[in-house]
């Protein structure tokens, strides 16, 4: 109710300053007539302002005021179309029926009706037709025209009643007496015309006589002035009582006036410096003892405070503005659509800031839609499902901490979990094992991604796969966010989470050196603070980038003291404060000096000057006069190489729930190091179990091979170096340090890594770092034995290692262990692959065909070496369709054992697994999962899909006890073999 | 340069010992040094950032825009003008009168003038012990803008 009456009223003025405007056109232009200067083309300005007055007046049924203006229209179009010289009479007449626009329209300010001038328009009109045939008599056919006059009989009869409404108040009830006094102000008007006051008289002796009659007729009356009465009883009973009429119509007039919004800026401006100057006022007075000011101040305070909410306040709008459009939207919408849709509107007095209305309507219209189109059914449909036939749509907006939230709830079917998966993965916007681990909100979420549409078919609606991802990007522009909520068959609601003013942001203070900058706080995700209390919970380097391990996951860090060009800052990462952020997805860490504090902060651009600085977004004025600069997320991501596009994973592995629109390629962690030599060698990170450092003296010997007493057990200590023959004396000079003969107190690095249940520790010169890289091992170079290949990291050749390899060919002696080293207390499964090859011989019977699906050459060629060497016989296939094409293909028992990759092209490891799991005639097959690195949920996510188990590729030991666990004869040979 | 009307006003200053005027109907107004807020990464000519009552300025070192090698003079003082809606502030070392001067002892720059600063300028006023030279800050305002945009 009240919005509607705020709708209303605020429509009412809009048609009371329009009218204003058009009687202060149309006199100045009668006026330019007058003096003889009449063209044609003012003449029809003329013409079509009356046009518009009338049309207006009767959209709001003001009666009096649209015959008026018809009349005057008509009188005027004989003279614009022939362009005829306008009588001295008819001029008057209009300029009278002018100034009787202008009383009326004082009324409709104050009553809202225009009621009480029945008689006195009734008169101008007659004058007018008077003076117009007068002049047009001879040639023009007015008849069409003065029709209006033959109702003249009617309306008096109207008038009549109307009057009556106005008044008979005394006798009747309490709602009546609320109308007096605007009835009263009504009559004021026309008291100059004594036909009034006759009827006034009349109807009185009427009302004495038939008083029910009355009520009936008063009803529609009584409701639109009671509606009217708490805003106007103050404006009304005044002139009531004054009889000022004059005064109020002036009033009227200035009621709104249209501003500049630069100049309500610039107020804004203005008045936050006046805040500010108060507030350093208040600090100087606390320090003064004269009553006098502090009384002073105080009302300085409270008048600063009152003028600053007061200027906030003209730049507010209610929602309804925008909403109540929607109103038409809807109902044209449901009309198109064949289905029936109630609109309800809910706290549309709510107020945001005119540039976020703005920029929410967009937005708010193509969910409006989308309800409509999408979400309520036909009416047949929600018959069926047993819910009312109309659908009900509700805009809901309200203050909720700071922020507006506009609520857009439709009850037709929501949103179907199963179509949207079926969608997305239809337009390859995620993967099927993606899916699969997405809960409900991620699911829904989908509908945000971009090229994203379920409609079945495009309709002038919607559908066209545009939209959701952009109202999206629309909101966060503004600094909102928004939720959905959705129940299957019950209906959808969308949430949006707006801010009050688009110039005022919540933001982060930090501190870098001296200088303070400000973070918008949508780009925080969390702060940390690392204290190097222990050895896991530190800054570690690679190739000499700073970074820390955020809950398992590497996390990229800039530090703000070296973007920000600080001198002398130390870097020190002994206690660092990192503020952790979201560039488009792509979370990095912001190392700064100090987090100082939260704050609203009004954003002002940066000057022209420096807009290519893309590290900041802005400057911002602080409660202390200082100014601060803000800082621009994405600048400083790309400032800090930090790839928005490529890194993907990485966020998912943050926050588990990341939706990856790229395909993922294998992904494999490898261990950096340098054995002082001009090459970086790396290991893969999957072999090694652990990282030591021995201090030199404690390297014993046993015979010739060097130890070192480890848990409980000897650890062969390997020189790496020695292992690959690098030439020692070429790298002579890097490696003289690493000499650990010649200084007892010298560190030896070592990697311990496992191979056959065993430890082994190898000696290298310095860990460098671990790093993930997209599996691209080129193993075209390999200068000696021991080396599995190549990567390229960084523009820079990486030699990757074969540890397992080297430590198996280069080292017999310790292959046949003497010196026996069993870590985890594990059965040693001794194999080897001299004696896995002799009992090859034995299982032909029971050979071992392996169907394996790899897509990269590097592991192809890898694993099916270890596979063949264990006598196996392997077929391989570079992805999961293949594979399984061969699979079908396949006769019965042609292959006992599938090994698969995870990530393939075309059909992955889990699509793979499932269409095999989906034939009975596989179900005995054992899957096993070869990928490079993984966590629990991935296993998990694999043996549902069909795997048996999940192994690492570089390890062909652990695979090999795999395939054993599967097939005891081949167990059985190994154990034979190794005894 | 337009020689119309005889007179004009200008609002001069001191760099590093030179007196230099800016027209004096460009110049919104002069304050004595303020705290400055350093924008890091940008050129060595912007020193920082001034809070003018709310208005945020562009602080403009003359000095190091005109490439005059000499000691920093402490606490600069303002002149703050409105180009093209920028607000400017030009950093200079000490002010000096407005004076108000005659066209006819105008004269275009000397060909001989540092390139760098001649860019900058308008003309010469010959004036009674000593010479003005005229800044056009418009000039200052579209070469740095230009500046920027290459960067972009």
């Amino acid at each position: 109710m009240s919005q509607k009456l705020n709708a209303m009223d605020e429509a009412l003025q809009e048609f009371i300053s329009e009218g204003n405007e058009i009687l202060q056109r149309v006199s100045e232009g009668l006026q330019v007539i007058e003096k003889g200067g009449s063209t044609p083309d003012l003449l029809s300005a003329v013409y079509r302002d009356m046009h518009t007055l009338k049309g207006t007046a009767q959209l709001f049924g003001f009666q009096e005021i649209g015959r008026l203006a018809h009349m005057l229209e008509a009188s005027l179009d004989p003279i614009r179309k022939k362009n005829l010289l306008i009588s001295a009479r008819l001029l008057e007449c209009c300029f009278n029926s002018l100034d009787l626009f202008a009383k009326m329209l004082s009324a409709v300010q104050t009553t809202k009706s225009d009621q009480g001038f029945a008689t006195e328009s009734m008169r101008m009109i007659t004058q007018l037709v008077d003076a117009a045939s007068a002049q047009f008599s001879a040639e023009m056919d007015l008849s069409k025209d003065i029709m209006p006059i033959l109702e003249f009989e009617t309306t008096k009869k109207e008038f009549q009643t109307n009057t009556l409404a106005h008044a008979k108040p005394d006798t009747k009830s309490e709602k009546l007496s609320l109308a007096q006094p605007i009835a009263k102000s009504d009559i004021l008007h026309t008291k100059s015309t004594a036909d009034v006051i006759t009827v006034e008289k009349s109807v009185h002796a009427e009302s004495n006589v038939k008083p029910n009659l009355e009520v009936k007729s008063i009803a529609p009356t009584m409701q639109e002035n009671k509606m009217d009465v708490p805003k106007n009883s103050s404006s009304s009973s005044s002139p009531s009582t004054t009889g000022n009429q004059d005064n109020n119509a002036a009033n009227s007039i200035e009621a709104t006036i249209r501003v500049q919004v630069s100049l309500l800026d610039n107020l804004m401006n203005i008045i936050g410096e006046l805040v500010l100057v108060r507030n350093q006022f208040l600090q100087y007075r606390n320090k003064s003892e004269e009553t006098q000011l502090v009384s002073l101040s105080k009302n300085l305070d409270v008048v600063t405070t009152q003028l600053q909410s007061e200027v906030m306040k003209t730049r507010m709008q209610p929602i309804s503005n925008v909403v109540s459009k929607f109103q038409r939207v809807v109902r044209d919408l449901a009309k198109d659509l064949n289905k029936r849709i109630d609109m309800t509107l809910e706290g549309m007095e709510t107020e945001l800031d005119k540039t976020l209305l703005e920029a929410i309507k967009d937005p708010l219209t193509h969910l409006v839609r989308n309800s409509c189109d999408h979400g309520i059914e036909m009416p047949a449909e929600r018959r069926a499902v047993g819910k009312p036939e109309t659908g009900h749509l509700i805009i809901r907006a309200f203050h909720e901490g700071g922020h507006v939230v506009v609520e857009i709830a439709d009850d037709g079917k929501g949103l179907d979990s199963k179509k949207l998966i079926a969608k997305a993965i239809e337009n390859n916007l995620i993967t099927a094992e993606k899916a699969q681990s997405m809960d409900e909100r991620e699911v829904n979420n989908l509908i945000f991604m971009p090229g994203f549409s379920t409609a079945k078919s495009v309709t002038s609606v919607s559908g066209r796969g545009v939209g959701m991802d952009v109202v999206k990007t629309n909101i966060e522009k503004i600094g909102g966010s928004i939720v959905l909520n959705s129940v299957l068959g019950k209906g959808m609601t969308t949430s949006l989470k707006i801010p009050l003013t688009l110039a005022i942001v919540p933001a982060l203070l930090v501190k870098a050196g001296v200088e303070k900058f400000a973070i918008p706080q949508v780009k925080l995700v969390e702060l940390v603070h690392v204290e190097e209390s222990t050895s896991e919970d530190k800054i570690e380097y690679l190739q000499g980038r700073p970074m820390y391990r955020l809950r398992g996951a590497l996390l990229a860090l800039v530090d703000l003291r070296e973007i920000t060009d600080q001198k002398n800052y130390s870097k020190d990462y002994k206690s660092v404060n990192i503020v952790v952020l979201n560039a488009e997805g792509e979370i990095f860490g912001l190392i700064v000096d100090d987090i100082l504090d939260t704050a609203d902060i009004v954003v002002k651009p940066l000057s022209a000057f420096l807009k290519n600085l893309s590290l900041f977004a802005g400057s911002t004025i602080m409660g202390d006069g200082s100014i601060a600069i803000i800082l621009d997320v994405l600048g400083i991501a790309h400032f800090g190489n930090i790839n928005t596009k490529k890194n993907h994973q990485h966020e998912s592995a943050l926050f588990g729930n990341g939706i990856s629109n790229k395909k993922n390629l294998d992904a494999q962690e490898f261990l950096l190091f340098s054995l002082g030599t001009t090459s970086t060698h790396a290991v893969p990170l999957c072999l090694v179990q652990r990282l030591e450092e021995f201090k030199s003296k404690d390297i014993e010997f046993s015979g010739s091979q060097r130890v070192v007493r480890y848990r409980g057990h000897l650890l062969p200590i390997l020189d790496l170096k020695q292992m690959l023959k690098y030439d020692d004396k070429s790298a002579n000079a890097l490696a003289k340090n690493s000499n650990h003969k010649n200084d007892t107190n010298d560190v030896v690095s070592v990697v311990v890594v496992q191979r056959s249940g065993r430890s082994y520790g190898v000696q290298i010169k310095e860990v460098l770092d671990i790093i993930t890289v997209e599996c691209n091992i080129d193993d075209s170079v390999c200068d000696r034995a021991g080396v599995l290949g190549n990567i390229v990291i960084n523009n820079a050749v990486v030699v990757v290692v074969d540890v397992l390899g080297l430590i198996e060919h280069g080292t017999p002696q310790l292959g046949k262990s003497k010196v026996k080293v069993d870590v985890d207390g594990l059965v040693a499964n001794k194999s080897n692959l001299e004696f896995i090859r002799k009992m090859n011989q034995e299982m032909k019977s029971k050979k071992i065909r392996v169907l394996y699906a790899e897509d990269v050459a590097f592991f192809r060629k890898h694993v099916m070496k270890v596979l063949i060497d264990a006598g196996f016989e392997v077929t391989v296939y570079e992805d999961g369709a293949k594979a399984f094409n061969a699979l079908e293909n396949s006769i019965d028992g042609q292959f006992n054992l599938i090994i698969s990759d995870i990530e393939m092209p075309n059909m992955d490891g889990l699509g793979f697994a499932r269409e095999v799991r989906k034939k009975d005639r596989y179900k005995d097959i054992p899957m096993i999962a070869l990928t490079t690195k993984f966590k629990q949920s991935d296993i998990d996510e694999g043996i549902k899909a069909g795997f048996s188990a999940y192994m690492e590729k570089l390890d062909p030991e652990k695979l090999l006890n795999k395939v054993g666990e599967f097939f005891p004869e081949f167990k059985e040979q190994m154990r034979r073999a190794d005894a | 340069m337009n020689i119309e009307s005889s007179r004009n006003q200008f609002s001069t200053f001191y760099i590093a010992n030179n007196l230099y005027g800016i027209d004096v109907m460009k110049v919104q107004e002069i304050t004595k040094a303020l705290p400055m807020t350093r924008v890091p990464l940008s050129p060595i000519y912007v020193k920082g950032l001034i809070n003018l009552r709310g208005q945020i300025s562009t602080a403009i070192c003359l000095k190091e825009l005109f490439k005059i090698s000499e000691n920093a003079v402490l606490d600069q003082m303002n002149v703050v003008c409105r180009i093209n809606d920028i607000l400017v502030s030009f950093l200079v070392d000490v002010i000096g009168d407005v004076l108000e001067l005659d066209d006819k002892d105008f004269e275009n720059a000397p060909d001989t003038l540092n390139p760098t600063i001649k860019q900058y300028v308008k003309g010469v006023y010959k004036i009674p012990g000593k010479l003005l030279t005229i800044i056009d800050v418009d000039k200052i305002a579209s070469s740095i803008l230009e500046e920027t945009k290459e960067k972009l």
